[in-house]
């Protein structure tokens, strides 16, 4: 709609002389041609400036991209009107007569809608009641107004959730046309009555699954740049202290991204509900405190998510590029990138792991940040829809195929987010309900699936990558018109995939793990559970090694602890943090990023620590594992895990007593070690921690806590658990006494408490550490510390341990801690089996892992 | 002896005297060995087989096709109690202390959850807090329903930092690395 103002050149007809009505003419006509309707609003007086003939209804006036594509690169940041931004056109914000908006998504035909799904406010201090719509029915409020920014804001995160329902649509009408045909697929056909393609949930348990049944979108947050919080659901667009006057809201690209996480967490929840009345009590994160890969994927998914939405190569030029030189690029073409080899080709591709510490504006600083190293993750996934463009013939549409070939990788994304995620553990289901035998296919099973999810098989750059690149050959490359099958695009073919899979470095499995197995026995696949699929075997696809080429498999055995030898006289094992303000700092850190940390302040607390660099006696530390690689490759996706796993023979059920199996060369049956008896036994299938029972009894096997105590015994010592040595030893510790032991003021009991875990233990929520790489014949430390500007470690290197305040000084521990890493030969699959991967059972063991035996003594 | 000898014998005993109390409250004295406590029988519980509820509340954690068995034998181990909610409060102060401003809980569902082969009386919570330096945080945990202890937790937030080099990062100690 086009506004004329001739009413407001009106007055100038009334001047005498023409050449002065000309001239003042002209030059309101200049000023003007700039504006439109909201700009000759005065700030906070009348609005309805223009005369809404119905025409206006529900409308505001909506800048479209940033000050910085709109207004030029050097723009800003500070103190930026939107004035000039402004669509000359006013846009529909909200048929509501409040700032809300619905949602609707579509299941085949049919509409499911949701009311008012998403507010828009303006911050948390604020009202809690949405804008009311104008008296003159439209939105349009006086330009960089409060009212203004959440206008805007909730026109953009409309349009991200409307263009995701869309893509999800169209994702949900793929995966069911696989009913039927003998292929399994994760999006459940029931989710158009779970609701869980939205934050809203089962219609009358919302309040069990969310503070608030719809998402909260604050405009001007007090807090920080930009967040996005699962447990509201809120995304909050803020500020920054340094620059007064810059919004976040004022770039549509960071609102996208944000939004992007919302969206990862809607997909990766897809199946964790599955009818009115069942779901799963908890939901899937991707990514934890710190550096991980998990939360690299999920930035580099909202990097990719602001691609879809404005189909350009850059991402935050405004919020980020303009405030701290921090925008980033989507392709290697871009010139942010200084770095001459990169480029959108086999060879110049952004690749795992030589890019994981990038940072393009700063290239020579080595920072360990998720945000760095999704940058591979936005560049692949962009490089893929390029590739789908081209290979597709999509390229001739109107838009040049943004539209179809970003909706098919939001078809493998959503795909592959909804199986990794599925807390109830079976990635598929019977047809179009879900599976109800005893048997699991993802995630060990629905009791210890987010432990899974989140610690013993996390989604990392593999489990991530092979899933995707198995949706791939199922939805996209799939070619077999004998089984009337063709994928969405044959002509980009599996060898097509797994090469570019490669250019990136991310070709990091020799299998699609795509034979239905089920996480508790390699004997048994899906097919016992869904007979209804018509056909009588599932095959394992192998990836075609030829394809192989910058990807590089390492075997765990070339990672360990680093060793200080003549050559190297400065290397540390360890690094250790026993400074109580620099802990407290860091608990508190930990806490603010949602990570509480149960301490046991009956038994040991910050106040002990000394600050000596050694344990003593009620501290808690820091551990950092100094991890070197003695391989001639780059290591990348460390994770080291102090959790509780089963490498122990339980002796006696009422004590809970036990002998440490004998995993490697460390602990042998002379030291107290077991070969035999449930040690022999394949790893437990079933997940459970060594704690008493209701029988009042231990269970004959379990998992154990990570760290043994040496008993010395007359002429015999020998590693035992923690409780046999205080009862042994004399220290007559009663359970109040041992870390991890929870009373209140009237009851002392505490009926999940482990006594194995009495004396030392990692803290649960610090006991897992992750590192981004580790060069070739380099320590952790040699690698990515020294070589960084700060020389500080990231708070994801380090593991938190309690050290109860009753040990006797000389005191011997040894913990068991098990490692793996990504580009792994051998942490997935050990050769057998066809290259399968191991079932999700085996990571409750030691196959998957190399062991690492961090020693301590306990110094007065 | 004079009084002045008198008074710094006083003194010094006293001090002494004060030495040892203060050696003996902080030395680590083993403490006398008791029972552990172990699961009290269960008191009667409301089992409703055919909703697979117990008090009215649904259970977690049911091996698939052995439900309406297992609830049979059900033997739930806590009992709820409002202490939960210090329990959790006084988790939070012993890790945030001082930085923590305002902490809000809300519960959002109570159920029962069989883990590690026991099933407990359980509270699902979101957890709100505020700090100092504007600092915010909102998760959710559950937790144990007798006493508060925190069994698991998720939802966390996910904050973007304008420049990751501006993140909270552990100073390595020049002890370490001295030339």
């Amino acid at each position: 709609m086009i506004v004329v103002r001739q009413w407001m050149i009106k007055p100038l007809k009334k001047t005498t002389s023409r050449w002065v009505r000309s001239s003042c003419a002209l030059v309101f006509l200049a000023l003007l041609t700039a504006c439109n309707p909201t700009e000759l609003t005065p700030q906070n007086a009348r609005s309805n400036v223009i005369t809404n003939d119905g025409s206006f209804d529900n409308k505001a006036f909506i800048y479209d991209e940033s000050p910085s594509i709109l207004g030029g690169p050097n723009l800003g940041p500070a103190k930026v009107s939107m004035t000039p931004f402004l669509l000359r056109e006013a846009k529909t914000i909200t048929p509501n007569q409040n700032l809300t908006a619905n949602c609707e998504m579509f299941f085949f035909n049919t509409p499911v809608k949701l009311e008012e799904c998403i507010y828009g406010l303006s911050k948390a201090s604020g009202t809690t009641q949405p804008l009311p719509r104008r008296a003159d029915r439209t939105y349009i409020f006086p330009t960089n107004s409060p009212e203004f920014f959440q206008v805007n804001a909730l026109y953009h995160i409309s349009q991200a959730t409307s263009t995701f329902f869309r893509k999800l649509s169209y994702a949900y009408s793929q995966s069911q046309q696989l009913l039927g045909l003998g292929v399994p697929k994760a999006i459940p056909y029931y989710l158009m009555s779970s609701r869980l393609f939205w934050f809203k949930a089962l219609s009358s348990t919302d309040q069990r699954l969310f503070k608030n049944d719809y998402l909260t979108a604050y405009a001007q947050c007090e807090d920080g740049l930009a967040s996005f919080d699962p447990a509201g659901p809120t995304i909050c667009l803020g500020t920054l202290e340094d620059f007064p006057g810059f919004y976040t809201v004022q770039d549509p690209s960071v609102i996208y991204h944000e939004m992007g996480h919302a969206f990862v967490s809607v997909m990766m929840n897809l199946r964790n509900g599955t009818s009115g009345v069942s779901y799963h009590p908890f939901r899937t994160n991707l990514g934890s405190f710190g550096y991980d890969e998990a939360g690299s994927l999920n930035e580099g998914i909202a990097d990719y998510y602001s691609y879809v939405m404005n189909a350009r190569e850059r991402f935050g030029e405004f919020a980020l590029g303009r405030t701290v030189r921090q925008a980033r690029p989507l392709t290697e073409s871009d010139s942010l990138h200084p770095i001459p080899t990169l480029a959108e080709s086999a060879e110049g591709r952004l690749s795992y792991p030589q890019y994981v510490l990038y940072d393009p504006n700063n290239p020579d600083d080595n920072v360990e940040d998720i945000h760095y190293a999704g940058q591979i993750v936005s560049h692949y996934l962009v490089a893929l829809t390029k590739s789908l463009r081209s290979d597709c013939g999509y390229s001739r549409d109107r838009d040049g195929g943004h539209d179809r070939a970003t909706s098919v990788t939001m078809l493998i994304l959503s795909e592959t987010l909804a199986e990794l995620g599925d807390l109830n553990a079976r990635g598929i289901d019977n047809g179009t309900v879900p599976l109800a035998g005893s048997n699991f296919f993802v995630n060990l099973d629905a009791t210890s699936s987010y432990l899974w999810t989140q610690y013993n098989n996390p989604i990392n750059y593999r489990r991530f990558f092979q899933t995707f690149a198995k949706n791939i050959n199922k939805f996209v490359s799939y070619y077999n018109p004998a089984a009337n099958r063709t994928g969405l695009c044959p002509d980009f073919t599996k060898n097509k995939s797994e090469k570019l899979l490669d250019d990136y470095g991310l070709l990091l499995f020799r299998t699609y793990n795509d034979n239905g197995t089920s996480t508790k026995s390699r004997a048994i696949n899906y097919l016992s559970e869904v007979p209804g699929l018509g056909v009588s075997s599932v095959a394992l696809t192998s990836v075609s090694e030829n394809n192989r080429r910058k990807s590089v498999l390492i075997s765990k055995q070339l990672i360990d602890l680093a060793t200080r030898t003549d050559e190297n006289p400065d290397r540390s094992s360890y690094y250790l943090v026993d400074s109580g303000s620099d802990i407290q700092e860091f608990l508190q850190a930990l806490l603010f990023k949602g990570f509480p940390v149960p301490l046991s302040p009956n038994a040991a607390g910050t106040v002990y620590n000394n600050n000596n660099v050694k344990i003593s006696p009620g501290e808690v530390v820091g551990i950092i594992p100094n991890l070197l690689n003695n391989s001639n490759s780059t290591m990348a996706g460390v994770q080291i895990l102090a959790t509780d796993w089963d490498h122990v023979h339980i002796t006696d059920r009422s004590s809970g007593t036990f002998s440490p199996c004998v995993v490697d060369s460390f602990t042998t049956v002379d030291q107290g070690g077991e070969q035999g008896l449930t040690c022999a036994d394949p790893t437990e299938s079933t997940y459970r921690r060594l704690v008493r029972g209701a029988d009042n009894l231990f269970p004959a096997s379990a998992a154990a806590p990570v760290c043994l105590v040496l008993l010395e015994e007359g002429e015999r010592s020998r590693w035992v658990s923690q409780n046999e040595f205080r009862k042994k030893q004399g220290l007559n510790l009663l359970d109040k006494d041992c870390l991890g032991y929870s009373t209140t003021a009237t009851s002392d009991a505490d009926f999940s408490f482990n006594p194995h875990e009495c004396l030392a233990r990692f803290l649960p929520g610090a006991n897992e550490a992750f590192f981004s790489k580790i060069d070739s014949q380099k320590t952790y430390y040699e690698s990515v510390i020294k070589e960084s500007a700060q020389s500080k470690f990231n708070v994801g290197n380090l593991l938190l341990l309690e050290v109860n305040k009753w040990i006797p000084p000389g005191t011997k521990f040894r913990c068991r801690l098990r490692a793996r890493f990504s580009n792994c030969s051998d942490c997935y699959t050990d050769g057998t089996n066809a290259n399968d991967d191991f079932i999700d059972a085996e990571y409750n063991g030691a196959r998957a892992f190399k062991v690492i035996n961090f020693e301590f003594d306990v110094n007065d | 002896m004079t009084r002045r000898s008198l008074l710094l014998s006083s003194i010094l005993v006293a001090l002494l005297l004060g030495g040892a109390a203060l050696y003996l409250s902080l030395r680590p004295v083993p403490v006398a060995t008791g029972p552990t406590p172990s699961p009290k029988a269960s008191a009667k519980l409301r089992v409703d087989v055919d909703r697979l509820q117990v008090n009215g509340l649904r259970v977690v954690g049911l091996a698939p096709g052995r439900e309406r068995d297992q609830l049979r034998t059900l033997s739930v181990v806590n009992r709820p109690s409002p202490e939960w909610e210090e329990g959790l409060l006084s988790t939070f102060r012993a890790q945030g202390g001082q930085a923590i401003k305002q902490m809000n809980l809300k519960k959002v569902d109570s159920f029962v959850w069989i883990h590690d082969g026991l099933a407990l009386f359980v509270e699902s919570v979101i957890v709100s807090l505020k700090g100092d330096q504007n600092r915010e945080t909102t998760f959710r945990v559950l937790v144990d329903a007798q006493n508060g202890k925190i069994l698991q937790h998720w939802d966390q937030p996910i904050v973007e930092s304008p420049n990751p080099r501006e993140n909270f990062r552990i100073k390595l100690d020049p002890r370490y690395h001295e030339e």
